[in-house]
């Protein structure tokens, strides 16, 4: 280590040349790389292919330059066209890539100086390489890189995605639409929302095909780290994609999943200028929507977890994931469309079921209401009066029926108190038989008396013709009431006179519930005269135009005004779902459900393998009837067995008993929930 | 061209002239000479010369902030600092902005490479005694210097607005804000809000937006490279006053044991002209750094990861390197590890001069031998301390997991990084009661410190994941 003036000078001097070497060649290197840029290389090969084509013109004078579009509108710059040259030039339709062009009609309705190119196709524009460009490599830093030609109809839903209207045919956006169908027909909204639609249990996809790759975790996606591979994986398995997730796999069709795949790449707002949108996907964003029709709420919003044929999933397997079966016709024959209405507004806290509050899911009460008369349309009516009246019934074969069916409740011999006495002198004489067929075929709503659609019209006839055996319609000649009456005066004697035992609001409290649309339905005004003015023997309804001591008398007018007020009260929309006569005793029924029926619904009735049924929304919506007939009937293809009659494995109750389970039930009830006060 | 006249001997003529042309570069003045020498004294210490003594450091950070003056001055000429257009602008610069990519790459390199040549000259100055007998002025503009370049490097760091850039500045603004810590845990946040407030100013916001970029542009192009280039100039000023570099004690004898100059009409031997062998030296030291950093510019490519977007945190998100020690620091409290911490060390480097007057064996790296022994036992000593600490904490945690009702106060007080600190400072006192050397001391300490942000560095650097929490390798990572 000697150091010398001229050992350090030359020290020096060498690092110096060397290093100027270094830097030499490094800018020879660097001008060599921007000299010969991939552009400028692909712009005299397209030159070069022009000329050969068209010989006779004189070969055009090269002069690479980049060529940008401003696009500020769509904020961007795209650059595409510095390589791919011959996008409008039809004698390139079958040249190789960049310089093919573009492919249909697409460029006539989006003129590139107007939409670029990057808008629909994805990638960076700005970029003047390939690998930059496309930015599909890993190494590149773009949201948005070059989208494949399959996925590529995506782009159109970022304008032209309308999730409500009736399908607009576009050309070229054909897997789009399909894609639409599917999401709008596997109940997809059920979960999510979307524009505005939807329920709130998985994210709001308004926005979803905006999102970028990095947006998604790939840590459980095997295969390529894109948003296409991501969805596909996460359709077809969500719980292995996202941990925990509780969305339902989406059972479909290789072709069938792609395109809902790219539906939901398409399903954005785009942060662009309004008039780049359609008019129906504008008013979508705006909140303005086409009405859905009944079939098409149930599709897209409960067909999901209902299942598209309504037909539920079983509560034994998994509890959690248990759905009633809408279709399910026992169901039908004692759920109300109140009880539908109550629980679609108001849901089940605790459990799947969302409460579709027009303000917080987007539904229309018109909405609601039709997929109400939807889903009840799925009971089955095998019979009709006009029918049933022309057959003759026969008896014993009626007696099978009654004794399978009505039995349950109504007693062997039709004397079982406190239901209607079916043999009670009284009732024969004044019901008609089409009185008895119509409240047999469309039950009583929010009473224990369920809708009997299976019946064929032969039945119905046995049927009536069974409890006709105990005596005919014999009217006594009542004269005729000068109708309508006076629903003002009726409200006062109705208040003071009737509704000790049938409830202010003719819900029912020890008396049958009458300010029901199904009975004042069904019976003509003559049957109410007859009731009112002769009473029925054996229960505590007496004859008030009778000679019953102690009782003020009404007279015919008054009986007209009654009517008048029970009609009123039938027709109007009452404000809560009326539990209607409680009959039974709490305490005796609290350990008969422990022993019946806490095995399947829990001690507390908070629900094991079946329906909670200590759940403040099921008892707002459900009366005592509804409770009792379901208990009494059970329901076929469930778990739940018909109390009523028994079978080999479970005991039949009594009619007492079940009354006192249902008194258990309605207690644990300790709020009342209004009806919601929306269109009717 | 007349061919004819072209002979042998007016070839050879020629060799001679492109050997010479070094020499005739010199003699026409090309470069004022005068110019040189107003720099440098005429006569320079040949001791100054040796390539392992300065290393060239000094050189070297003139030169890249030289490139960076030049290459920001085109920078400037394309980006446009604004939220909406300077990531797109800064594309520009990349695809259209003809050389830009090498420009831009040739600029984000010499920044950092400033910065970690800054360290590194520190570093070269301490263990020379470089900031004794009277270089004390310059030792502190030093240090102010080296505090700018962080600031201007972290001023940069922003423009690009990336998802690299914003989320390191989010950090970095964060890490300005650790005051808060305190004055939350005394609960007069409300009253004196230091932290807020710092942040505020360093960002205009309570988040990196329009008002911080349109600040560290400023900064950037404006403010930090004048005060850079008046403390630069202070800096080779001081150089200059103080007599030239500093020399051992020694140094005549020590040349003379080299041999060197048998010139004995010199009435110093040991001192030669600077014209042109210090030239030389110093255009050595200019040319390769630009030659190591047009290498890097055409073979690496400054990052630039997707446009900033606030609503889509990185994780982990990481401040530019330089600060990502403190960032490990402030993982463990905010304000010890942010404010009290950097600001201590800033203090002490600061004091050194004021503290080791005497400065024994300055010239010499280390001071010499027993230095030299010291300043590795310190490194062992520091390492090994260090890596346990974090090993600690690592695996076991701090006082939070285990007894979780900890004051805040408490934490602060004691958490690894006052702890590494406590350490390092009893080293250096007790290796001041072994050798009875304050320079020792120092050594010692600054030794100790050094490490230990090296090793704070790496772990947080390579070794730390989303949350911040402990991996071996990325490859270990969650993928979120």
């Amino acid at each position: 280590m000697k150091y010398t003036q001229q050992k350090l000078t030359t020290l020096f001097q060498l690092v110096t040349l060397v290093s100027s070497c270094v830097i030499l060649i490094m800018l020879i290197l660097m001008l060599l790389r921007g000299a010969r840029p991939q552009w400028k290389m692909y712009q005299q090969q397209y030159a070069a292919l022009t000329a050969a084509m068209d010989s006779s013109a004189a070969p055009p004078e090269i002069r690479p330059t980049i060529i940008s579009t401003p696009l500020p509108h769509l904020k961007r710059i795209d650059r595409c066209s510095s390589c791919h040259l011959g996008t409008e030039n039809k004698k390139m339709a079958d040249a190789d890539l960049p310089y093919r062009t573009h492919s249909g009609e697409m460029l006539k309705f989006h003129p590139p100086e107007k939409f670029g190119c990057t808008i629909c196709h994805g990638g960076q524009g700005q970029a003047i390489d390939k690998k930059n460009a496309h930015a599909v490599d890993k190494g590149v830093h773009w949201l948005h890189p070059l989208l494949a030609r399959e996925y590529l109809q995506a782009s159109c839903g970022q304008c032209h995605s309308f999730i409500f209207s009736h399908s607009v045919n576009l050309q070229g956006m054909e897997t789009l639409e399909k894609g639409r169908q599917i999401f709008m027909r596997e109940g997809c909204l059920g979960c999510h929302k979307a524009r505005g639609l939807g329920g709130s249990k998985g994210p709001d996809l308004s926005e979803q095909g905006g999102k970028s790759r990095r947006d998604y975790s790939f840590r459980h996606v095997p295969g390529k780290r894109t948003v296409s591979n991501w969805l596909h994986n996460h359709f077809r398995d969500p719980d292995m994609v996202s941990p925990g997730s509780q969305m339902l796999a989406v059972d479909l069709a290789d072709e069938d999943l792609h395109t809902l795949v790219v539906f939901t790449m398409g399903l954005n707002k785009p942060d662009i200028p309004l008039d780049f949108f359609s008019v129906e996907t504008l008013n979508e964003l705006k909140g303005r929507r086409r009405t859905l029709t009944g079939d098409e709420t149930f599709a897209g919003l409960c067909s999901a977890c209902h299942g598209k044929n309504a037909k539920g999933k079983s509560f034994t397997a998994d509890y959690k994931w248990g759905v009633p079966a809408l279709a399910n016709q026992d169901f039908l024959a004692v759920a109300s469309a109140g009880f539908m209405e109550m629980t679609i507004y108001n849901g089940r806290s605790g459990r799947q079921m969302a409460a579709w509050t027009p303000r917080f899911t987007g539904l229309k009460p018109q909405e609601i209401n039709d997929l109400i008369v939807r889903l009840q349309s799925a009971r089955e009516i095998r019979s009709s009066w006009r029918e049933t009246k022309k057959l003759v019934g026969d008896v014993e074969q009626g007696k099978k029926i009654y004794n399978h069916h009505c039995q349950v409740c109504h007693g062997e011999n039709g004397d079982v108190m406190p239901i209607i006495t079916l043999s009670n002198p009284d009732f024969l004489a004044s019901a008609n038989d089409e009185f008895i067929y119509k409240t047999i075929v469309n039950g009583r709503r929010n009473s224990a008396m369920p809708a009997w659609g299976q019946f064929s019209s032969q039945d119905l006839a046995d049927i009536i013709a069974s409890i006709r055996r105990w005596g005919k319609q014999s009217p006594q000649p009542l004269r005729p009431l000068s109708l309508p009456g006076n629903r003002k005066n009726g409200e006062q004697l109705y208040h003071y006179r009737c509704s000790r035992c049938h409830g202010l609001h003719g819900e029912g409290v020890s008396a049958p519930a009458i300010a029901n649309a199904d009975f004042v339905g069904a019976a003509g005004d003559e049957y109410i005269q007859a009731i009112v003015a002769n009473g029925r023997r054996q229960t505590a309804m007496f004859g008030w135009a009778g000679d019953v001591p102690a009782a003020e008398t009404l007279q015919r007018e008054d009986i007209a005004d009654i009517i008048a007020h029970l009609r009123y009260l039938g027709a109007r929309r009452a404000e809560i779902i009326y539990p209607g006569p409680n009959l039974g005793q709490a305490e005796k029924g609290s350990l008969l459900f422990l022993r019946y029926c806490a095995e399947c619904h829990g001690p507390n009735g908070e629900g094991i393998k079946a329906p909670a049924l200590n759940n403040q929304e099921f008892l707002n919506s459900a009366g005592n009837g509804y409770i009792l007939a379901s208990m009494s009937l059970g329901r076929r293809g469930t778990a739940m067995p018909s109390w009523g009659r028994g079978d080999e494995k479970h005991i039949k109750l009594s009619l007492q008993e079940r009354l006192d389970i249902t008194a258990e039930i309605r207690q644990w009830q300790k709020v009342v929930i209004k009806r919601p006060g929306a269109v009717h | 061209m007349d061919y004819s006249t072209l002979s042998k001997s007016s070839l050879q003529n020629a060799a001679k002239h492109i050997r010479s042309g070094g020499r005739r570069f010199i003699k026409k003045q090309y470069l004022n000479r005068s110019f040189f020498l107003h720099i440098h004294s005429s006569r320079v210490h040949l001791s100054s010369l040796r390539p392992g003594f300065t290393l060239g450091l000094g050189v070297a950070a003139a030169v890249l902030f030289l490139v960076l003056l030049v290459t920001g001055a085109l920078l400037m000429l394309y980006y446009t600092p604004s939220v909406e257009r300077a990531y797109a602008s800064v594309k520009d610069i990349i695809f259209i902005m003809p050389g830009g990519r090498t420009i831009r790459n040739m600029h984000r390199w010499a920044g950092h490479g400033l910065v970690l040549i800054a360290f590194l000259h520190l570093a070269r100055v301490f263990y020379t005694g470089a900031y004794s007998k009277g270089r004390t002025l310059n030792w502190i503009i030093g240090v102010a210097l080296l505090v700018v370049t962080l600031f201007f490097s972290f001023s940069g760091y922003l423009l690009p607005w990336d998802q690299l850039a914003y989320w390191a500045v989010t950090i970095g603004a964060n890490i300005a804000a650790s005051f808060g810590e305190i004055t939350d845990a005394l609960g007069v946040t409300h009253l004196v809000n230091i932290g807020g407030f710092v942040k505020r100013l360093l960002i205009g916001g309570e988040s990196v937006g329009q008002s911080a970029l349109t600040r560290f542009f400023m900064l950037h192009v404006l403010f930090l490279p004048i005060l850079f280039t008046l403390l630069m100039a202070l800096h080779f000023w001081r150089i200059r006053k103080d007599g030239g570099l500093n020399l051992p004690d020694d140094a005549d004898k020590w040349i003379r044991q080299m041999e060197v100059n048998s010139d004995k009409t010199q009435s110093s031997p040991q001192k030669i002209a600077a014209w042109p062998t210090a030239l030389w030296g110093e255009l050595a030291v200019a040319v390769a750094t630009l030659a190591l950093l047009v290498l890097f510019a055409y073979l690496l490519d400054a990052p630039l990861k997707e446009m900033a977007n606030p609503a889509a945190p990185e994780n982990p998100a990481k401040s530019p390197w330089y600060f990502v020690a403190i960032q490990e620091l402030v993982s463990f409290s905010a304000f010890t590890g942010g404010i009290v911490i950097p600001l201590g060390f800033i203090a002490f480097l600061l004091s050194i001069p004021f503290v080791d007057k005497k400065s024994p064996g300055a010239g010499e790296w280390f001071a010499g031998p027993p230095g030299r022994r010291v300043v590795l036992q310190s490194l062992f000593f520091s390492t090994t301390a260090t890596i346990c600490l974090v090993f600690i904490t690592i695996k076991l945690g701090w006082l939070r997991d285990w007894l979780p009702r900890t004051p805040q106060l408490l934490i602060m007080l004691i958490n690894p990084g006052t702890i590494l600190t406590a350490l390092y400072v009893f080293w250096a006192i007790f290796i001041r009661r072994r050798t009875g050397s304050q320079r020792n001391a120092a050594l010692a300490l600054f030794t100790c410190v050094m490490m230990g942000l090296v090793i704070l560095t790496v772990v947080g650097l390579f070794f730390r994941g989303p949350d911040w929490e402990f991996y071996w390798s990325p490859l270990h990572w969650p993928k979120l």
